[in-house]
Parts: C-alpha cells; structure tokens; sequence
C-alpha cells in the first residue's frame, strides 16, 4: 500500500556557536492510510524536530535534508503558500499543551471557523454550523455555549477536544499529534486517547502519535517506531514489539515501564547513562555506550536499519531475538 | 474594557480626568453656540478688555477687540484634533510596522529597526520644522508631519511585544493550522498588543498636543485669523504685562487639556497592567 506520509533520509540540524546540533539523523519512517503510528524516544530524542521539520515548521535556522512526500507530493523545499494550504487542511495538528495553544483573546468558535474559512474559504455562518457538528463529533458538553466561550471559560480536557476540533475541522487524511496528554491529568487523558481511537474508526484517520510513553501508544497504535539520539532505532507492530524488542533500547524502555505486578519495594527499572549530546559526532551507534550487550564494533561502526522477521526494522548489530 | 472596568474600580485622579476631559471636549465643540461674538471678528467697543460678564466677554477680548472665548475654544478644537489625528496616523504606521517587523524577523526586521533608527537620530523638531516649510503651511500636512516623525516609538514597543509572541505556542498553533502570515499578524498578535498600544497612544496625545502648541507658538503651525492654543499662548505672552489674562487664559486650557490626558494614560496603564 501507498504510503501517506513518506520520510526519507530526513536530517535535521542547527548551527550554533558552539558547532553544529544534530537533532533528527537521516530518518525513513512511512505512515500509512488510516494507521496510527506511535513515535516513542525519550525528550530530546527528535521526535517533534521530525514532524516540525516534515511539514516546514521548524525554526528558520534549521537545517534540512532528505525528502518528506505527502500523498506523493514533496513537503520540503515548497513554498509558504503551499505548505499553508497543506497545514491545517491535509493535515491537523494538536500539541501538548492545550492552555497555550489557543489564542486567549479568541473565542473558541472564532478558532474552529478561522480554520474553515482559511481553507474552504467557507462562509461566517457555514462556518459556525460546522463548527458546532464539530465540537458535537468531540463530544463537548453544551456545544453552542462553548463556541461562544473564551479558552480560559473551559478545563483542560475541553480545550484539548477544541483543539481536536479545529485540527480535524477541514478532514484532514492525516493527524499529528504531539503529546497531546502529557498536560493532562490520567482520567481526562484517557478520555482523549479514546476519542482519538473512535476518530481514526470512524473516518480512516491516520494519526502520527508523538510521547514518551510507551502505555499511552500501546492504547492507540497499530505500529510504534522508537526514536533515540535522532534516529529511528526500532520500528514494529505494537504488539510484536510488546511481546519481544530486537533492540536492546526498546527492551530497556520497556523494562522501565512500571508494572502493577512489580513489589512495591522494588526499585523502579532504569537504563544508566544518558544519551549522546546532540553536539557530538557519532562514530558508533548512539546507544552503545548504555547497552549492556555492546561490543568492539557497535562503538566503531554505526548500525542501518535492517529487516527482522514480521516486516520489524531495527538498527543494531546484536538484536535480541524476538 | 467593560469587562475590565468591572474588575478593578479605575483611579480617582483619572476617573476626574475622563470627564474633566469629555467636558473640555465639549466646551471646544459647543461653545461657538454659547458665545453671540464670532472668531474673527473685532468688537470695536471692547478692545483688550479683561475677563467681563458684560457684552458676553466672558475671556475678555485680544489687541484687535477679538473675543478671546470663542478663540480660546476654537484653539482647543484644533490643538485636540491634532492631537487625536496625529495619534492616529503614528498609531496606524506605528503598529503595522512593528507587528511586521517583530513577526517575519530576520533581515527584514534588522533593515525595518535600522530605518527606525536612523529617523530617530534625526533631530525631530528640526525634521518637523523641514516638513512644514516643505509642504506650507496646512493644518492637514501639519499633523500628518508630526504623526509621521511620532510613530518611531510606537514601532518599538508593538516590535517588542510581538517578538515575545511569536514564540508563544498559540501563534505556532496558528501556524500549524495553516493560517496565513497576514491573517495571524492581524488576528493572533495585534489584538494582544493592544493594551500597550493604547496606553502608549493617550500618552502620546498630549505630547502631539504640545507639540503642535510648539509649532504654532515660533508660528509655524496654524496661522492667524485661525487660532490655536499655540498662537494664542505666543500673542498673549507678548501682552504678558499689560494683560495677562491674554496668556492666562489659553495657557490655563493648554494645562488642564494635557495634565487630563495623562493623568488618563497613567490611569489606563495601571489598570490593564497590573504589574506596572
């Protein structure tokens, strides 16, 4: 099957002062048609960085390289026009946090309709009925009331839906959503994965699930790829990858995931060290210096991305077996 | 602002300065309907005559027998107008340069702040001065040239503001909803420097105001027969010993116009900047 979005040999950097930052390295990563793909690394591991750069929202001093096709069509290098009419009508976006991602002074309805009549240069009132079936479709309580509202008038859960809302107003094929839980509280963000969930049911919605938690994208994910220092290192079905890791990453992040079935005494699992700065040149793979099963030539030589039974890819040069 | 004002009661001094000020307005509007004399013309029988109830002399009457009621009101109008246009004209400059510059950034900011900085270097009175010798001597050109020199600090305060802005998530989100440039300037930012811009702005009123008084009083601003607080303050000082209330008069209005105006602007600062 075609894929929606297509990452090639993404890289993204930044020159500073100091030398040039790595933040993405030499990314493939495919979203298909109607699947959520879960992209899973810890802070700092590029996650963001990829998608912002993908869709030309990274900072303007970042550099990039490789090619980002969506539905064919190249992403990189396009221009403002283009990419304006690809944002927000192809594709959605939702972020972390729901208190900051909307305009105070604006009303939640004047939100969802500036989104409808940018794109479907759709008229006020229109504009104003979808925008009600909208927050209808997200379930909001007392949808009417709500357009008229301002985003401090509504709680953190409803402000995610309205983001939601104006995310998905135009019907986009594909939506990204960067940690869109991690500011809520557990109840609330259960709520949310779950409507995502009917979502992507619904209307053969794929959605790009960008977290550091590997519960939240085992809820929601037919896939998960694994991000660290920059680069894709694990890339599987969820439950395969659940059930065995070939990388010795994702089994220590997995290992790390607490479990109502450790002792409450135990102390909680942790991988030692710390990931490569993003100033330093990599010779070797980035994980090596943490993983316990490292030997001569994971420091010298840096490991592709290689196929595993089960249509998995993982870059390492000692896998585990599945 | 309603909302606003329902939160926190504004300032006494600046409650008093809003009507103080509305009345004044009122006074330069109205008061041609009060008085039966006309601007320009002299009363023969009254020839610098001080302040009088009779004749309806109320402000007493100038060298040429002209009453000096009608002249004083019909300054104020015009010291007003002028300062509320060439508010306005540095307002609309002033932020759409600012918000540009802060939001597209990079080269276009650092060449849009040069040239904001190169007119500031310039002397502003001697600019002014320049304009008005260049364009004659229009009331219209006059506050034009002052709000055209005034809008430099307005650009560096909307710059300011809308560089922090532009960072904050929901213009990114905005961004990521692929709302154009224009659009997200206009609705996203703008609206959010509004309450700097006002503040800044009922200041600035009194500066035009004393400015174009400035203007008028080395006579470079509104010429005779029209009267201006600024003529009126330059004909009355030559007076100053003979009849006072030439110069008591209009400079008392010129005062009270500009202690009222920012008495307002402290007022409204303090009250949409609780931080102050």
């Amino acid at each position: 099957m075609d894929a929606l979005l297509e990452l090639r040999d993404l890289s993204v950097s930044f020159d500073t002062p100091r030398g040039r930052v790595h933040a993405v390295r030499e990314v493939d990563l495919d979203v298909r048609p109607g699947e959520c793909l879960g992209l899973v690394g810890e802070s700092g591991s590029g996650k963001t960085q990829l998608l912002l750069a993908a869709f030309g929202l990274a900072e303007r001093s970042a550099v990039i390289r490789g090619s980002a096709r969506l539905g064919g069509e190249q992403l990189l290098g396009a221009g403002d026009r283009a990419l304006e009419s690809v944002r927000g009508a192809r594709v959605g976006f939702v972020f972390q946090d729901p208190m900051a991602s909307l305009t105070p002074h604006l009303s939640i309805g004047a939100q969802i309709t500036e989104v409808l009549r940018v794109h479907r240069r759709m008229s006020a009132s229109a504009a104003r009925s979808r925008a009600l079936e909208l927050l209808e479709r997200v379930r909001i309580g007392d949808p009417a009331q709500r357009l008229r509202q301002y985003p401090h008038e509504l709680s953190g859960g409803m402000r995610q839906r309205a983001m939601l809302a104006s995310a998905l107003a135009c019907e986009p094929d594909l939506l990204i959503a960067d940690e869109p839980t991690t500011a809520l509280d557990v109840t609330v963000q259960a709520g949310i994965l779950e409507l995502l969930r009917e979502l992507k049911a619904a209307q053969r919605l794929a959605i790009v699930l960008v977290t550091h938690d590997f519960g939240v994208a085992g809820a929601l994910c037919d896939r998960v790829a694994v991000m660290y220092a920059g680069a894709v290192v694990e890339q599987g079905g969820t439950p395969q990858l659940f059930a065995g890791a070939h990388h010795p990453y994702t089994r220590a992040l997995l290992a790390a995931l607490p479990r109502l079935s450790t002792p409450v005494d135990a102390p909680l699992a942790s991988i030692g060290g710390s990931p490569p700065g993003p100033l330093e040149t990599l010779t070797g793979c980035a994980y090596a210096p943490r993983c316990e099963r490292a030997d001569r030539r994971c420091l010298a030589e840096r490991p592709k991305l290689a196929a595993f039974p089960a249509s998995r890819l993982a870059a390492c040069f000692r896998p585990y077996d599945a | 602002m309603s909302s606003v004002a329902a939160r926190r009661p504004m300032h006494r001094s600046a409650l008093v300065s809003a009507g103080l000020l509305g009345l004044l307005a009122l006074l330069a509007l109205a008061a041609p309907l009060l008085s039966p004399h006309s601007l320009d013309a002299p009363d023969w029988q009254a020839i610098a005559v001080p302040p009088t109830l009779e004749d309806s002399h109320w402000f007493g009457t100038d060298r040429l027998g002209r009453d000096l009621w009608m002249r004083t009101w019909h300054g104020a109008r015009v010291s007003l107008l002028i300062g509320l246009l060439a508010t306005a004209v540095s307002l609309a400059i002033g932020v759409i340069w600012g918000a540009v510059a802060g939001y597209v950034g990079g080269r276009v900011d650092a060449l849009m702040m040069r040239f904001v900085d190169v007119l500031y270097s310039l002397p502003y009175v001697f600019f002014v001065i320049l304009l008005t010798v260049l364009f004659g001597r229009n009331i219209v050109l006059l506050f034009v040239a002052i709000g055209a020199v005034g809008w430099l600090t307005m650009a560096r305060i909307v710059r300011g503001q809308t560089l922090a802005l532009r960072r904050r998530e929901f213009v990114q989100a905005a961004v990521a909803m692929g709302v154009p440039t224009w659009r997200i300037v206009v609705r996203h930012i703008v609206p959010n420097v509004i309450g700097a811009v006002v503040v800044y702005a009922t200041l600035t009123v009194p500066q035009m105001i004393l400015f174009e008084s400035f203007l008028s009083f080395l006579g470079l601003g509104v010429q005779e027969p029209l009267a201006s607080l600024g003529n009126l303050i330059a004909s009355g000082a030559a007076e100053m010993d003979t009849a006072p209330w030439m110069l008591i008069v209009p400079a008392a209005v010129l005062v009270a116009l500009l202690a009222c105006c920012s008495f307002l602007g402290d007022g409204l600062r303090d009250l949409l900047d609780p931080r102050g």
